[in-house]
C-alpha cells in the first residue's frame, strides 16, 4: 500500500547547502610556462570529478580569483555543473595583498555568500610560486577577522622552492596545510587531491561539520582535510617525498 | 488554553555510526503557562557526554520556568520595562544549576573504559588548556520558549532557532534571538566561560499564537524561507489536529534528517488554543 502523503513533506522541500571553493591563483610572470600550464590542465581535469561530489548534501560552486599586477575575479561563484574552465595566462607582479582584499570583500553575506539555502564552510585553495610584491600583512589581518575565512578550510600549494612558504603558512594558519610541488606532474596531482579531498569533507553533513564550540577558532574541517590530504600524498611516492624532504630540486 | 509538544529523533549520521541522540527536548504546561525547551549536545569528540548535558539543560530549564511563573507577581508589574534584568537572572540561575548538575553527574559517573581515550586526550593532556574544565564534556545549547496569559518570552544560548507565530498568522524569527556569530556549525554553549554574555532574550506582551523551537539539525535542513514555511505549516497542522500533526512530524523528522542535515533533530512548541 502506498504511503499517504505527509503534509509536512509535501509543503516544503529540504534545501541543499552550498559549498563554495575559492581558488586563489598566482598569475604573475614567474608562473608562465609549465607552471600555469599545469594549473590549467589540472583545473580542466578536476572539474568533471568535482561534479559528482556534493551529492544530496551540497551544491558545489567554484570561484576563481587571479592575482598578478592587481587582482580580479576570473569567475564569481558558479555551479560546478555549468563551469567551463578557460585557460589563464601569467604575466606581471605578485599582488597578493590585493587578492586578500578582494577575497575579504566578497566573503560576505552581502556579496558572494548570499544564498538562502545555507552554506558549508568555504574552501580556500591558494596556489603561488613566489613572494608578494605588494603590501599583504594588513590585508591578511583584515581577512583573518572575516568569520567565513576563520572557519574556512584553507590549503596552500607552493609551486617550487622559490615560494615564500612563510607567507602561505600565514594564509592557512597551519604549516601542515602548506603543500609543496616540485614538478608539473606533482602540481597537477596536488591540485586534484586538495580540491577533491577538501570538497568531499566540506560538503558532507557529518559530525566534523557541526557542534563545534564557538571558542574553537580553528576549522575542524580544515584539520580533518589536512590529515586526509597527507594520507593521500603518502600513497604517492613522488608526493610523499615532498612531505618529508625540503631539499628536492624543482623541475619546472 | 495552551498546548505543547516535543520530539527528538536520532540523526541519520548518528544512526550510521551507532552514536546516541545528543538532542533533548521537553515541554510542560501549568494552569497559566506553557513552556517548551530544546537542547543540542555538541557531539564533537571533546563533548562526549553532551547528550547528558542536553538532557540536564532541558530539565533544568523547564523546572526553572515553573518556579519563575510561580513567583511572577514579584516582577510582572514591571516586566515590560525590566525584562532584560529578569531574564538575565533567569538565565544565570539556569547556567549555574546546569554547571552544578553536570559536575554532579561527572562525580557520580566515573569515566568509563570507552570514554577513557577521549578523556585523556581532551581533559588530562598537557595541551588540554581551558578544556580541562569538565563542563565542556557536557556542552550543549538551550532554547526555552514560554507563553503565558499576558506575555511570552524566549531565552536562548547557542544555535538552533526560535520561530514565533504572530497574531496575524505570520511566522518570524525574532531578531533579538539571532546571533550573527553562529554559523557553519559553530555555536556558543552552556559550557562557555562567558556564558551569561552569550544568552539572547526575546520578550513580547503580544498575544503570540505559538512559539516553535528547533535545534540546528532542523534549521540546517531548510533554507531560511523554507524553514519559516515549515514552521507555519507545522503550527497550522497542530492547531487543526494535534494528534495527527504529531504523528506526521514523527514520521517526517527522521526522513528529513536523512535528506537534509543528517543531524539529530528536535522540535518543541507551545501554542495557544481557543
Amino acid at each position: 500500500m502506498a504511503r499517504a502523503i505527509n503534509p509536512l513533506e509535501a509543503a516544503v522541500e529540504p534545501a541543499k547547502k552550498e559549498l563554495v571553493i575559492f581558488f586563489i591563483i598566482d598569475r604573475s610572470g614567474s608562473m608562465s610556462g609549465t607552471k600555469i600550464g599545469a594549473v590549467n590542465t589540472a583545473m580542466r581535469e578536476v572539474l568533471p570529478v568535482l561534479r559528482g561530489i556534493g551529492g544530496s548534501d551540497a551544491t558545489i560552486k567554484i570561484a576563481i580569483l587571479g592575482f598578478s599586477t592587481e587582482a580580479y575575479w576570473i569567475s564569481p561563484p558558479a555551479s560546478v555543473d555549468e563551469f567551463i574552465w578557460e585557460d589563464i595566462t601569467a604575466v606581471g607582479w605578485t599582488d597578493f595583498g590585493a587578492a586578500l582584499n578582494m577575497l575579504c570583500e566578497k566573503m560576505s553575506r552581502k556579496e558572494f555568500l548570499n544564498s538562502g539555502t545555507g552554506y558549508a564552510a568555504p574552501v580556500c585553495i591558494l596556489m603561488s610560486d613566489g613572494q608578494p610584491t605588494d603590501s599583504w600583512i594588513a590585508p591578511l589581518e583584515l581577512l583573518r577577522q572575516n568569520n567565513w575565512f576563520k572557519l574556512a578550510t584553507k590549503i596552500a600549494i607552493a609551486i617550487g622552492n622559490d615560494t615564500d612558504k612563510k607567507v602561505l603558512t600565514e594564509f592557512t594558519s597551519n604549516p601542515q596545510a602548506v603543500l609543496v610541488s616540485h614538478t608539473p606532474e606533482d602540481l597537477k596531482k596536488l591540485i586534484k587531491i586538495v580540491t577533491l579531498t577538501s570538497s568531499q569533507i566540506g560538503s558532507k553533513n557529518t559530525a566534523i561539520n557541526v557542534g563545534n564550540v564557538f571558542t574553537d577558532r580553528n576549522s575542524a574541517a580544515q584539520q580533518f582535510a589536512v590529515s586526509a590530504i597527507t594520507t593521500s600524498m603518502q600513497s604517492d611516492p613522488d608526493l610523499a617525498a615532498s612531505l618529508y624532504d625540503d631539499e628536492i630540486d624543482d623541475d619546472f | 488554553m495552551f498546548r505543547g509538544f516535543n520530539i527528538s529523533v536520532r540523526g541519520a549520521s548518528h544512526i550510521t555510526r551507532d552514536a546516541e541522540c545528543q538532542d533533548y527536548s521537553g515541554y510542560a504546561c501549568g494552569g497559566n503557562y506553557c513552556a517548551a525547551a530544546v537542547s543540542d549536545g555538541h557531539g564533537g569528540e571533546r563533548h562526549f557526554r553532551s547528550g547528558a548535558g542536553a538532557k540536564a539543560a532541558v530539565n533544568i530549564g523547564l523546572e526553572a520556568v515553573k518556579e519563575l511563573i510561580a513567583n511572577e507577581e514579584d516582577f510582572l508589574p514591571s516586566m515590560e520595562r525590566r525584562y532584560q534584568t529578569v531574564l538575565k537572572q533567569f538565565a544565570g540561575y539556569i547556567s549555574a544549576k546546569w554547571v552544578d548538575d553536570v559536575v554532579a553527574h561527572f562525580n557520580e559517573n566515573p569515566i568509563t573504559q570507552s570514554e577513557r581515550e577521549l578523556y585523556e586526550k581532551y581533559y588530562l593532556s598537557d595541551n588540554a588548556g581551558a578544556e580541562q574544565n569538565i563542563t565542556a564534556m557536557y556542552g550543549a545549547t538551550l532554547i526555552i520558549g514560554v507563553i503565558t496569559r499576558s506575555y511570552a518570552f524566549v531565552v536562548q544560548i547557542g544555535d538552533g532557532a526560535c520561530v514565533v507565530e504572530l497574531e496575524d498568522g505570520n511566522c518570524v524569527i525574532p531578531p533579538p534571538t539571532l546571533d550573527e556569530r553562529l554559523f557553519l556549525g559553530y555555536t556558543t554553549s552552556l559550557c562557555d566561560a562567558n556564558v551569561l554574555g552569550n544568552f539572547r532574550f526575546y520578550y513580547s506582551h503580544d498575544k503570540l499564537k505559538a512559539i516553535v523551537l528547533s535545534t540546528d539539525g532542523v534549521v540546517d535542513s531548510y533554507g531560511k524561507n523554507n524553514f519559516l514555511k515549515f514552521n507555519k505549516t507545522l503550527c497550522d497542522l497542530f492547531i487543526e489536529n494535534h494528534d495527527e500533526a504529531y504523528y506526521n512530524l514523527s514520521d517526517w523528522l527522521p526522513r528529513l534528517s536523512a535528506r537534509g542535515s543528517k543531524d539529530d533533530m528536535s522540535v518543541a512548541c507551545v501554542y495557544r488554543v481557543e
